[in-house]
């Protein structure tokens, strides 16, 4: 469709300001924050494709409307809200369409008996936080990009958050959702304790990053809010796959600390002075909720880590990650490492017990000899199970300022070895960024035998493609 | 060319030295420990970084150093610092980035890489006592002198003489660690930099405008008044056509000549160069020069500082088309 007619028609369906074709709006709405593209942003270069225009819906209706345009005519579109990806996961197809959900904003209701909130998928997290913390109630999630996520896309990339060791991931604290599907049609799945009733359609949209409908609105579990319950403490250990062993036993011990992470050696000294001896992780616990489990969960986990040869460091390292823990989100647009010829970010994986401790080795073994310009790699642990744990790689690696055409290979490079290490041990690629479509190749080894089932919904919900073009799916066939 | 390159060999530095220090980033230190900031305070958990202004002078230096490598004028490159210990990530990322020798300077105490447990980053005496300013409304504090960088915290000084407020290029012990170092009394940092840069004789020194706890500024001045040398303020520094050129603040290019200390601000060089891994595991045989003389240490007369800090608040609304005035009205955000 010629693009004076594209806005038009949609200018029809959601108004005169429910579209932009502002070029600085589009390039804001298209900026996906993956390490390389903050390298070629820094040096000047947009190299995103360009969509033809922001669509804002304002409610469910007009993203209804909106979506059946867009389908019968086979043009692609692309959700997002906050813009806090790290996986390109938000970038719109040349000429396509950004469908941003960001207007569609606020609480729709607070049910306290039923300890939930139901929100539009525009909402700020941090926002609802607040405002659920001012009642006395907490979602229990904690992503990274709190100051810039929204409800929407942290339910389609299956986030998590860094108390997710007590309160679980998205996906667990979703309890219903309302969804528009590709060709327009709103579906809501109702809230309910649980369900056994078939599938669980809510993880069908739960991680889905927009291939399979638009999330309109989600309703999310509340707990109780008392951080004066808390128990915390910090303790180093020596060596990584020591301090994994030590996690091991804790949780497979039934014990459930709010937050649970171990950062490795180097992590160590280059993000917290390194208040431990040299060669040692640094393990940051924090348990939550009624005081005496809270308690109860600190001198069980204590104990046990005694076992491992741990040394108390006290509370002020959680309490420094507690006040410092999203600080990067204040970073992103300044390009500091651009400014250093570098390109830094980190990649999230995750593998049963039996075999993180050995990933997380080879990762760190493999990426200087393959990797010429690597400057760092290191690694930590920050959500764990009975059944295992993921590791958060942070890497940087040098590139030429005036040559930003060159930062996307390097970074690659690092991701190759990442994937690859974590495939042929049995991980998962992705344990909470989701695929985006810097992942995507990796996806028939991810998957096995079962991506043939992603295409068949895909192909079901889908079939003209439009939806997110490039994520999760090699291709449409 | 080659009557330029002889020139140029001629006017050459062939020894820098640069006076560095590594404190703890404080923007990262929690409120409660500026509230109650004493010596016993417990920073350990702050990570460190080497101060920025001097971080300015090593690059410089080792451009300085790059440019002779292409006329063929090799420059010898020494990093020193005052301190109980340098971590072995500092001195490995001062070799792998081009230094051909780090020095640090120390009072004898055991060195090593860590020393175990929670350490104490303190200062000897006094350091919590009354003096300077009280907190005033907006981001960090106003103090009797309004303080540069970037981590909202400014300090305030009693006993104001020029020696009060440490900082500068170089070393105050009190950000570095331990609790027997030298506190704020840059006199007697610059005093002992100075008996060390002597030996050394380096044909140019570097340091940063200032540094760490305090930001005096007073450690390059110092220093330039110990070794008899004169001092130059320069954004940046650099050999240019065969002479050697600092450009000020105001943009004004002039030419030195060797020996001289150049105090630089972080305008010129934002920071010190990016080493690939491969570089630093390079380095593993290199080991800093540890220098426990106790010739270069003395008991420091520490000023009475007072350590504030002033957190901004943030808040976060929902702005809904139309919605946002109700929201403004309720409050509620």
């Amino acid at each position: 469709m010629e693009k004076t007619k594209l806005i038009a028609e949609l200018k029809g369906i959601v108004g005169e300001n429910g579209v932009s074709t502002d070029e600085r709006v589009i390039s804001d709405c298209s900026k996906d924050y993956i390490g390389f593209r903050q390298f070629e942003r820094g040096a000047g270069k947009h190299w995103e494709p360009k969509a033809a225009c922001v669509v804002s819906p304002q409610n469910t209706s007009e993203v209804s409307a909106v979506l059946r345009f867009l389908n019968s005519h086979k043009i692609p579109a692309v959700p997002r809200t906050g813009g806090s990806s790290v996986t390109l996961g938000v970038e719109p197809q040349e000429g396509g369409v950004i469908l941003n959900g960001s207007k569609m904003s606020g609480v729709a209701a607070l049910n306290e008996t039923d300890m939930c909130v139901t929100v539009c998928a525009g909402t700020p997290l941090e926002y609802l936080e607040n405002y659920l913390n001012k009642r006395g109630y907490t979602t229990g999630h904690f992503p990274q990009s709190l100051p810039l996520a929204q409800v929407g896309g942290l339910l389609a990339t299956r986030s998590i958050g860094q108390f997710s060791t007590l309160y679980g991931g998205i996906e667990d604290l979703t309890v219903g959702l309302e969804a528009v599907l590709p060709d327009g049609e709103i579906i809501r799945i109702k809230n309910s304790p649980r369900r056994s009733v078939g599938p669980d359609l809510r993880q069908i949209f739960v991680g889905s990053e927009g291939t399979l409908g638009f999330i309109t609105e989600a309703t999310l579990k509340i707990f109780r809010y008392a951080p004066e319950n808390r128990w915390m403490r910090a303790y180093s250990i020596q060596g990584m796959k020591n301090g994994l062993a030590a996690l091991r036993e804790m949780t497979a011990q039934g014990f459930r600390p709010a937050v649970v992470r171990l950062h490795d050696p180097i992590e160590t000294e280059r993000d917290f002075g390194a208040p431990a001896p040299q060669g040692y992780c640094l393990l940051l616990l924090l348990a939550e909720g009624p005081k005496t489990i809270a308690a109860a969960i600190g001198e069980g986990v204590d104990g046990i880590l005694k076992e491992f040869g741990v040394v108390d460091l006290g509370v002020k390292p959680v309490l420094h990650w507690l006040e410092h823990r999203n600080d990067v989100c204040a970073d992103l647009d300044k390009y500091k490492y651009y400014r250093l010829g570098a390109i830094a970010d980190t990649c999230e994986i995750s593998a049963p017990w039996s075999e993180i401790g050995d990933i997380y080795e080879a990762v760190l073994e493999r990426t200087p000899r393959e990797v010429p310009s690597l400057v760092s790699i290191a690694g930590h642990s920050s959500h764990s199970y009975a059944q295992g744990t993921n590791i958060y790689f942070t890497f940087g690696a040098a590139a030429d300022k005036d040559k930003p055409e060159t930062a996307r290979g390097i970074y690659m490079s690092v991701i190759r070895v990442i994937m690859e290490e974590t495939l042929k041990r049995g991980g998962s690629i992705a344990h909470h960024h989701g695929s985006g479509k810097y992942r995507t190749r990796w996806m028939p080894e991810e998957h096995g035998s079962s991506y043939g089932v992603m295409y068949r919904l895909k192909n079901a919900l889908d079939p003209n493609g439009i939806m997110n073009k490039g994520v999760i799916f090699t291709d449409v066939k | 060319m080659d009557d330029k390159g002889g020139t140029l060999k001629k006017r050459f530095a062939r020894k820098i030295a640069v006076c560095f220090k590594v404190v703890p980033d404080f923007v990262q230190a929690l409120a409660e420990d500026w509230e109650n900031f004493s010596e016993n305070t417990d920073l350990a958990y702050v990570k460190r970084v080497i101060n920025c202004f001097d971080e300015s002078a090593l690059e410089i230096a080792l451009r300085i150093k790059d440019g002779g490598g292409k006329i063929g004028a090799p420059v010898f490159c020494i990093a020193l610092t005052a301190a109980d210990a340098l971590k072995t990530s500092f001195s490995r990322t001062l070799f792998a980035a081009g230094f051909d020798r780090v020095e640090v300077l120390t009072d004898g105490a055991e060195l090593s890489g860590y020393t175990g447990g929670l350490r104490t980053y303190g200062f000897r005496d006094n350091a919590a006592s009354a003096g300077g300013a009280d907190l005033q409304e907006g981001d960090g504090l106003r103090t009797d002198t309004e303080l540069s960088g970037n981590c909202g915290v400014n300090i305030a000084a009693s006993g104001v003489g020029d020696n009060a407020v440490s900082g500068g290029a170089g070393s105050d012990f009190a950000a570095n660690g331990g609790a027997s170092r030298f506190g704020f009394d840059s006199m007697r940092t610059a005093e002992k930099l100075a008996e060390r840069l002597r030996e050394i004789a380096p044909d140019l020194i570097l340091t940063g405008r200032q540094a760490g706890c305090a930001d005096s500024g007073a450690v390059p001045f110092y220093i330039a008044e110990f070794l008899g040398l004169p001092l130059f303020e320069a954004s940046t520094a650099a050999f240019s056509g065969g002479v050697f050129l600092v450009e000020t603040d105001v943009g004004a290019k002039i030419e030195v000549s060797a020996p001289c200390v150049v105090s630089v601000g972080n305008g010129g060089a934002e920071g010190l160069r990016i080493s690939t891994l491969k570089e630093v595991l390079a380095t593993a045989e290199k080991t800093p020069e540890i220098l426990r003389a106790a010739k270069y240490f003395a008991a420091a007369n520490n000023p009475k500082i007072k350590f504030a800090y002033f957190k901004k608040e943030k808040k976060c609304a929902v702005m809904t088309v139309g919605g946002l005035t109700d929201l403004l009205k309720s409050g509620d955000f």
